[in-house]
């Protein structure tokens, strides 16, 4: 089977989407003659051209807003948001238009529009560049979040919320984007809302997603050694959340740890452990460990930056203090 | 508080599903020097005998696990240090109990450190505390509202001293057995598994004293008087024979089983072996031919070689097959891994091997587990057929019996021949009599062509 990298990936799933589908182009900065500020558009403006390339103005509002213009005239565009933390200039296009329209046209309109961004830090790129915010947008209605973590999910998923009526957030991981892993060459679709088992195991739960879900499974072999199995689930959809999963897996463990690279308040992991206490509250055997990142601006310095976002370590030790092994 | 430079030895998790072990022997003493990779102990599990390592490199400052008491996996046992260090009160109280025992001493704030493991170890206690309120999780509340197990007195080992599942269901064992009030409030106290006592008192009762030997402080025991019930004197149970009963049990309660008989002619079979051990090199056992002969009928029959598994029949991929090896104590089915694909020298070189260690209790656990089926041999015995039971996690068994010179009618004509009786057990939710039947038909007809098994 092929080896890519997660951004080969996700050029692939645009490339095939657009060849497929007429309606479907691409905008935003940098992304036709650049090939994209990280590299996941190259290669689309030599096939495609200006009309279905298109490099924007720097405004997330105007990129977000002609987005959700053009997804109501019939189009299917993938604007692209540079980075997640620069959505914050496109909030109003993006979830009061675009994530409202539907409902509030009563359903004359529809917004099939996906929005492409990256979050997350690792690279020392400080506050203003680092940041994961899907907690913003899960928590608002009309709009779905993805966020894969390997090369195989961000195809499938990829693919399927283009194909998708909705808005959807799609949520990319600087730190992933070089990262490699098999990925058929064959089509495949990834429903949403399904969430992948990385690792099955029966004493305590590690639920996670993108960049974090794969320190989770580190985690879940470091504790292996230490004699503890760990079932590790990659939620890879948040919203819709792939809630059965979890509660399958916490009625059989009894314990569970949410880990994410958000802030510590009020992170998107806060609804799962709602969640859980409200359908599992009887299968719960210790409370629930939320490993998150420091409620500061994520620090520029090298090693504050890895200080303030959990390593797997800390998804080890919270799993330990479940079993009461602190 | 300085940083310690102690390091803990805890009791190491040999195997899969072993849950405590018994040191048998030390064979470093309190004060000798150790070197990574020394020899510490050996400790018994269900079967075997092991080695436990070093990992450290100092002297041994303290054994804190008696020999011959079962302890739970993770236990701490010893520590090793440098000369003359001092161990902390707090770490001599964690001896001989599972780890899961440090009160919640949230380090809020605190930076990790080994003095925060230190720190945080207290004296063991039920989960009782702040006015009467006990600690329990909500699923071990449900679990103790199934098993009708009261709250009050179990030890809570979760986070925070709370009462967790797995504490309701040790305590549904220990309220099982049989005990003076003021051992158990000890065993409680001390976080001593009832069930892994044994009772010197009437009838097999444990007293307090068993529960101080067993949590290392008390003497040793004196011999049990005769009780009423036997003439003869109750021996404890060694672990292998505590495992040989629960699984034959099992099985005979668990297993429905049906019996297949067949007599296979091996004249030819007797004149090959004697001529291939005339050869040189391994000597070849009538079991190996057996061995081969299942191993290739196993794969050939997937109904056969699969296991009752929750929510379906696992077939199994990989072809194992077990001979089952008399032992002073009792005995134990060491396993040839992928019979089908070894040669018959191969398997005979390693039934050897097997055989021998396993009478010298030196088996890994890995070697005893995993098995597809049984060949067990009593014709050694004189035994000219038995009925043998079948190993729960295997579909089938097959005993042999004594080959013997038999009157038999062939072609119309009176002939003596060397003869065998095999029996085959079979699961019945797994295979069924046709099935069965033409598996033992094929073992048989592969003995009685014993040439096509020699490669």
């Amino acid at each position: 089977m092929p080896v890519i990298m997660y951004r080969e990936a996700i050029r692939d799933a645009l490339a095939e989407e657009m060849r497929r589908d007429p309606r479907v182009f691409v905008m935003g900065e940098d992304v036709a003659i650049y090939g994209g500020a990280y590299s996941a558009t190259q290669g689309l403006w030599e096939e495609f051209g200006d009309e279905r390339v298109r490099d924007t103005a720097i405004s997330e509002a105007v990129i977000a807003g002609a987005a959700t213009g053009a997804a109501m005239c019939g189009m299917r565009p993938v604007a692209e948001i540079m980075y997640v933390d620069f959505m914050t200039l496109a909030m109003d296009q993006f979830v009061n238009q675009a994530g409202k329209n539907r409902y509030m046209f009563g359903g004359k309109t529809t917004v099939p529009m996906v929005i492409r961004t990256e979050g997350g830090a690792g690279r020392c790129i400080a506050a203003h560049h680092s940041q994961s915010l899907e907690a913003w947008f899960t928590h608002a209605p009309g709009i779905f979040v993805v966020m894969p973590a390997t090369p195989y999910d961000a195809k499938g998923l990829l693919k399927t919320c283009i194909r998708d009526d909705n808005p959807v957030l799609f949520i990319e991981h600087k730190m992933l984007y070089n990262t490699k892993g098999e990925v058929p060459a064959e089509e495949y679709l990834i429903p949403l809302g399904q969430a992948a088992i990385r690792r099955e195991g029966d004493d305590v739960t590690i639920v996670s997603y993108s960049r974090m879900a794969l320190r989770a499974e580190e985690a879940g072999k470091a504790l292996a050694d230490s004699g503890i199995s760990a079932e590790v689930i990659d939620l890879r959809c948040l919203r819709p959340l792939d809630i059965e999963c979890i509660l399958a897996s916490v009625r059989k463990t009894g314990r569970l740890v949410v880990a994410s690279e958000g802030y510590k308040n009020s992170n998107f992991v806060c609804e799962i452990i709602a969640r859980v206490q409200e359908f599992a509250f009887d299968d719960l055997d210790a409370p629930i460990e939320r490993v998150c990142a420091a409620n500061c601006p994520v620090p520029m310095s090298p090693v504050l930056e890895d200080e303030a976002i959990p390593r797997a370590d800390k998804i080890v030790a919270a799993a330990k203090r479940t079993l009461g092994k602190a | 508080m300085g940083l310690t430079m102690i390091q803990k030895v805890t009791l190491p998790k040999l195997g899969e599903t072993v849950e405590k072990s018994t040191i048998e022997r030390w064979v470093k003493k309190e004060g000798d020097s150790v070197a990574t990779g020394d020899i510490l102990c050996e400790i018994t599990t269900d079967k075997a005998t092991l080695e436990v390592e070093s990992y450290y490199r100092g002297t041994l400052l303290k054994i804190l696990a008696p020999e011959g008491v079962e302890l739970p996996v993770g236990a701490l046992i010893a520590i090793v240090g440098d000369p003359g260090e001092k161990i902390p009160e707090s770490v001599l109280a964690e001896a001989g109990a599972a780890p899961a025992k440090s009160a919640a001493k949230r380090a809020a704030g605190a930076a990790p450190s080994a003095a925060d493991e230190v720190a945080a170890a207290a004296p063991v206690a039920p989960a009782a505390a702040e006015g009467g309120r006990i600690k329990v999780s909500p699923r071990a509340r449900r679990r103790a509202r199934e098993l009708g197990v009261g709250l009050a007195g179990i030890h809570g080992s979760g986070p925070g001293g709370r009462i967790v599942e797995a504490d309701v269901e040790a305590a549904r064992t220990a309220a099982a057995v049989k005990a003076s009030p003021l051992a158990r409030k000890l065993a409680a106290r001390q976080g001593v598994d009832l069930a892994a006592v044994p009772g010197t008192g009437v009838r097999g009762k444990v007293m307090k004293e068993d529960v101080l030997r067993a949590a290392g402080q008390g003497a040793p025991p004196k011999p049990a008087p005769s009780l009423v019930e036997g003439a003869g004197k109750i021996v404890p149970w060694t672990p292998m024979r505590r495992v040989i009963a629960q699984r034959m049990l099992e099985s005979k309660q668990t297993i429905p089983c049906y019996y297949l008989e067949m007599d296979a002619d091996v004249t030819e079979l007797v004149a090959l072996r004697t001529k291939l051990n005339a050869e040189g090199g391994p000597k070849v056992a009538f079991n190996d031919f057996v061995i081969k002969a299942c191993g290739k009928a196993l794969r050939l029959f997937s109904a056969v070689n699969s296991r009752w598994a929750s929510g379906g029949v696992e077939r199994r991929t990989e072809v194992n097959v077990g001979l089952a090896v008399a032992l002073d104590e009792g005995l134990i089915v060491p396993v040839v891994c992928e019979a089908d694909k070894k040669s018959l020298r191969q398997i005979a070189a390693e039934t050897a091997d097997l055989a021998a260690r396993a009478r010298a209790n030196r088996l890994r656990p890995d070697e005893y587990q995993d098995g597809c089926m049984t060949v067990t041999n009593l014709g050694m015995f004189g035994i000219r057929s038995f009925i043998p039971i079948v190993n729960p996690g295997e579909s089938t068994i097959l005993g042999l019996g004594m080959i013997e010179d038999r009157v038999v009618a062939r072609q119309g004509n009176i002939e003596i021949r060397k003869v065998m009786t095999l029996t085959l057990a079979a699961d019945h939710r797994l295979v069924d009599g046709a099935v069965g039947a033409q598996f033992l038909e094929t073992i048989r007809d592969a003995l009685e062509a014993p040439q096509k098994l020699v490669d």
